[in-house]
């Protein structure tokens, strides 16, 4: 029977008798050149505030598929009845988000998925995650399969993705529950909005890690916050027509969580003012460029992995050329060596694993800055 | 408060932004604490019209002004100074002390105006513009009037252990010192900042202003995270070298792209020692560059020694070790069985005559292929070797090298015959021929004819000529590829390099148009050619693109690499075949050749 299985963890701590605000900052670097048509804007964002809020409640979910390979299978309890495919990723969410209907929405609730890495992911299937207000880590088991859309998917709901072993799954899996059950505002998400002229292009999370969210469609853009510690924070690049002297609505941005039971909403409008005076174009944001070279860094496993389909050697190389650089450049030098090892792996054999392209994904978002 | 209800986008609101554009359709007049351009201080001492508005850190503002022909910087700030601005401004005013042009502070409605009155003398943009057009002889001038005191100040200060971070060529001044034909005497006005190394307030990036084309990249946050140290100050004066050596405009993208700059020697002819020193000067990753203005003092004043003794000659005659490889590279093997460079080698110790030329083909060609193309570039190379020896038959008198422009005109005519040999292959093959010249085969050229102790280059293509020296190593010939062709022609580097068939060649042996009955008629081939005077301790290389292309992942770190396997060789032929291994651990995805001269002499050998 393939089936979710779970173990819930120790008590969660107590609810703070007077649990702070949160609030959002954003830092800007903006190059307009005169003669271009769209001058490219990159956004940060970032959350501050109290890192204290309600207490979690952690599922730790097991596919069955994976129970052999585990040796301590007493702590883990069958979830339901239903279950869903050994390749059904979305059945597996539903399955999870079913368990914590129940839990009380004062509290935080995360989901901790162990699966074996082969599952089918559909676009979009997280959604029933984010409308409970449910965040997910996902923990696979075989690190030899390509682990991007768990990545992205736990990303996008404020979580990490790993890949171990199987002996060491279990283990890790403790830990990072551990982690997790420290708390959090439940419920907490960050809607981004952007107004006017302004349009966004690609979304990154920088912190806790690294990693490229994807291509943002038309329309308002909805994060989790997943733990806030660290404090979480995003890169976004946009771009924006020449515009006329004036101030402009660039972007709203509306913090939502829980707070005792009650709704609370953060809104903040970012404007942008467009002068006349050369002197202010020249006002060069080092940290944010910084931080969006190591977030759009976070692209390029996706990349080798479109270029591969493609059989694109020569853009692999340019891609594995470009992380090279990237590692230099951070003064990253071990990682550098790692990246030209794989680099001559490939010319010589003409492909590269999953492994692979794991282990640059876990070595591009290893690269950090001073924080925004 | 004024409220106008229509946007200049056209659509009419009543809300405070424009649902269209996003604009802020109230307009709000609100008085400005800071003065503006054209407005006159008449309380001021002496009364100054603002002329126009310079970079200027946070909190603070900064303008030119002038009263009739003086002309001053005026910087302002609140006496809160609410970003420390003036007080950053006053720490490097002690730190670099006399250094600074003098100024006086004032108070005036409310803000503290410092008052500097800018000297009679040009700044250094001005000398750099005045540059472009100037005659190639000024150059010599011009590196030690200007940039070495230039470089004499920065390397004061690097060894005070402060750095700038880089420096603005407007707020840097040049006046004539005692001596008439002397170095300029250099004065700056007061720059926002001077960080001390190691301190951790210089550290932390912040909101930076930029020199467009004298920045680094780390300025722009490209490396380290934004962190800067003195390596900052050696690109922007590397810049100025560039500048200096390349007579170009400023390029704006300089430190804003991650590839390296092209180097100077694509937009003029400079001395090859100095174009080594400011390569290594403007690396993009900071690491690669000179550790402070010292270290950079010390190699531009040996390129500058080895640039004079280039242009007198070495007096003793010069003997040569000469080793070469052929390969066809691992990974290219396993694809095609051809290996399409070719190579001659031609020395007549006795004689001190030398003939080396690499050629590599042209891989996809839809007549012929490329493995004939160099041959033929080969065979014209051994004939002309045979009539420099005497050895034609029928005998004929062997061509005049006795002037730099006779061994030109050899060279010339070696590359137009096997341009020829090309098209009577094809003749033979198609007589008339519909198909499009482009399609015809074709193969780069590197040649050097050596006699004495001159060697005269010739390029068509992308094959290299390096010379490597005292530890630097810098290409000769610029590549004749469409992205040269574009910057040559006033593109800026990074359009250059991103357009369509940016690598395609387009000067190589090969090249043909129509004649009459479809005839196939050889262009006149021109190469670029470049006489060298030879010193002891030189070494050239002439390869094809196999070797840089993957000896590593970027030109630079090739270029490093290549150069740090020839001087460790003990002879020419070790490092030729160290190349070779190079090429080929990094992959060896194309064809690998390359020929390597070491010049000595006998008391520099033993």
């Amino acid at each position: 029977m393939n089936a979710l299985h779970l173990d819930w963890l120790a008590d969660p701590p107590k609810l703070p008798a007077d649990t702070p605000r949160l609030d959002l900052t954003f830092k800007l670097d903006l190059r307009v050149d005169g003669q271009a048509p769209h001058a490219p804007l990159v956004i940060a964002v970032g959350v501050v505030g109290e890192m204290i809020g309600a207490p979690s409640r952690v599922l730790v979910g097991l596919r069955d598929a994976i129970r052999e390979a585990l040796d301590d299978q007493d702590r883990l309890i069958l979830l339901g009845e239903e279950a869903p495919s050994p390749f059904d990723f979305k059945g597996a969410l539903s399955a999870g988000a079913e368990a914590l209907r129940r839990i009380n929405p004062e509290f935080n609730r995360r989901i901790l998925l162990l699966v074996h890495g082969q599952e089918l992911i559909s676009p979009g299937s997280y959604e029933i995650l984010t409308k409970q207000g449910i965040g997910l880590d996902v923990i696979t088991v075989d690190p030899d399969v390509e682990q991007g859309a768990f990545v992205r998917f736990a990303a996008l709901l404020g979580g990490e993705a790993m890949a171990v072993n199987p002996e060491s799954a279990l283990s890790l899996a403790e830990g990072r529950a551990r982690a997790l059950k420290a708390a959090r505002y439940p419920g907490a998400r960050l809607t981004l909005t952007p107004l006017g002229p302004t349009t966004l292009q690609r979304l990154y999370r920088l912190s806790p890690s690294p990693v490229f969210l994807g291509d943002i469609p038309e329309g308002p853009v909805s994060l989790d916050l997943g733990p806030l510690a660290p404090p979480p924070s995003w890169i976004i690049t946009a771009e924006l027509p020449r515009l006329h002297v004036g101030l402009y609505e660039a972007l709203a941005a509306e913090l939502t969580w829980l707070e005792k039971g009650e709704p609370r909403v953060e809104r903040q409008t970012l404007l942008l003012e467009s002068t006349a005076e050369a002197a202010e174009l020249r006002a060069v944001r080092a940290d944010v460029i910084a931080a969006r070279h190591l977030a759009q860094a976070t692209a390029w496993p996706e990349e080798i992995l479109m270029a591969l389909r493609r059989a694109d050697g020569r853009q692999i190389i340019r891609t594995l050329d470009a992380s090279l650089q990237h590692f230099l450049a951070f003064e990253a030098f071990d990682k550098a060596s790692e990246i030209e090892g794989l680099r001559v792996r490939f010319l010589r054999r003409g492909m590269l694993r999953f492994q692979d392209i794991n282990r640059l994904r876990r070595l591009l978002a290893s690269v950090t800055t001073p924080p925004l | 408060m004024t409220i106008s209800k229509s946007c200049p986008c056209g659509f009419h609101a009543t809300s405070r932004f424009c649902p269209q554009c996003g604009r802020e359709l109230r307009v709000v007049s609100k008085a400005s604490p800071w003065p503006t351009v054209g407005q006159r201080l008449d309380n001021l001492d002496p009364p100054l019209t603002l002329r126009a508005r310079c970079p200027a850190p946070m909190g603070a503002r900064r303008l030119r002004a002038d009263a009739g022909a003086r002309r001053f910087d005026v910087f302002i700030t609140p006496p809160s100074d609410p970003e420390g601005a003036l007080v950053e401004r006053q720490r490097a005013r002690a730190k670099l002390g006399e250094r600074l042009l003098p100024s006086v502070s004032q108070d005036h409605e409310g803000l503290i105006y410092e008052i500097t009155e800018l000297p009679k003398g040009q700044s250094l943009r001005a000398l750099l513009e005045a540059n472009v057009e100037a005659p190639r002889e000024a150059l010599m001038g011009l590196l030690t009037r200007v940039f070495r005191p230039l470089l004499g100040l920065f390397a004061e200060l690097h060894a005070q252990g402060a750095f700038l971070g880089g420096l603005d060529p407007d707020d840097i001044f040049f006046m004539e010192g005692e001596a008439a034909e002397g170095p300029l005497e250099v004065a700056l006005l007061a720059p926002p900042r001077v960080h001390v190394e190691g301190a951790q307030a210089s550290a932390r990036p912040k909101l930076r202003q930029t020199t467009p084309g004298f920045s680094a990249p780390e300025l722009y946050g490209r490396c380290r995270g934004g962190l800067i140290d003195a390596r900052a100050d050696v690109f922007a004066l590397g810049m100025v070298l560039y500048y200096i050596l390349a007579q170009r405009p400023t390029l704006f993208e300089a430190g804003d792209c991650q590839r390296r700059l092209p180097s100077p020697r694509v937009y003029a002819d400079a001395p090859p020692d100095l174009v080594a020193v400011c390569q290594r000067a403007t690396a993009s990753l900071p690491l690669r560059r000179f550790a402070d203005a010292r270290a950079l003092f010390e190699a531009f004043e040996l390129a500058l020694t080895v640039t004079d003794a280039r242009r007198r000659g070495c007096s003793l005659p010069l003997k040569l070790d000469i080793g070469h490889e052929l390969h066809i590279g691992l990974l290219k093997g396993q694809f095609t069985p051809q290996n399409q460079d070719d190579m001659f080698l031609g020395w007549q110790e006795d004689a001190r005559l030398g003939l080396f030329l690499i050629s590599d083909g042209v891989s996809i060609s839809d007549y012929g292929s490329g493995e004939i193309a160099s041959g033929a570039v080969r065979l014209e190379a051994s004939r002309t070797w045979a009539r420099l020896m005497g050895e034609e038959a029928p005998a004929k008198p062997p061509p005049s090298i006795a002037t730099l422009e006779d061994r030109a005109r050899v060279l010339r005519r070696m590359l137009n015959r096997a341009n020829h040999r090309i098209a009577a292959l094809l003749h033979q093959e198609i007589p008339r021929f519909i198909g499009p010249p482009e399609g015809i085969m074709a193969a780069t050229a590197v040649v050097g004819l050596l006699k004495d102790n001159t060697i005269t280059l010739a390029a068509l293509g992308d094959s290299r000529i390096y010379l490597v020296r005292d530890g630097y190593i810098v290409s000769l010939m610029p590549e004749h590829n469409f992205a040269t062709q574009l910057m040559q022609m006033g593109q800026p580097p990074a359009i250059a390099r991103q357009v369509q068939g940016a690598n395609a060649l387009v000067r190589c042996v090969g090249e043909f148009e129509k004649g009459e009955g479809d005839r196939l008629k050889p262009v006149l081939l021109q190469p670029e050619i470049l006489h060298l005077n030879l010193l002891p301790g030189d070494t050239l290389i002439f390869c094809s693109d196999g070797v840089p292309d993957y000896a590593a992942w970027d030109e630079e770190e090739a270029e490093a690499r290549i150069c740090a396997e020839v001087e460790e060789a003990d002879d020419a032929l070790t490092a030729a075949f160290e190349l070779m291994v190079l090429a080929n651990r990094g992959g060896g995805g194309d064809n690998i050749s390359c020929i390597v001269l070491r010049c000595y002499t006998e008391e520099r050998r033993a």
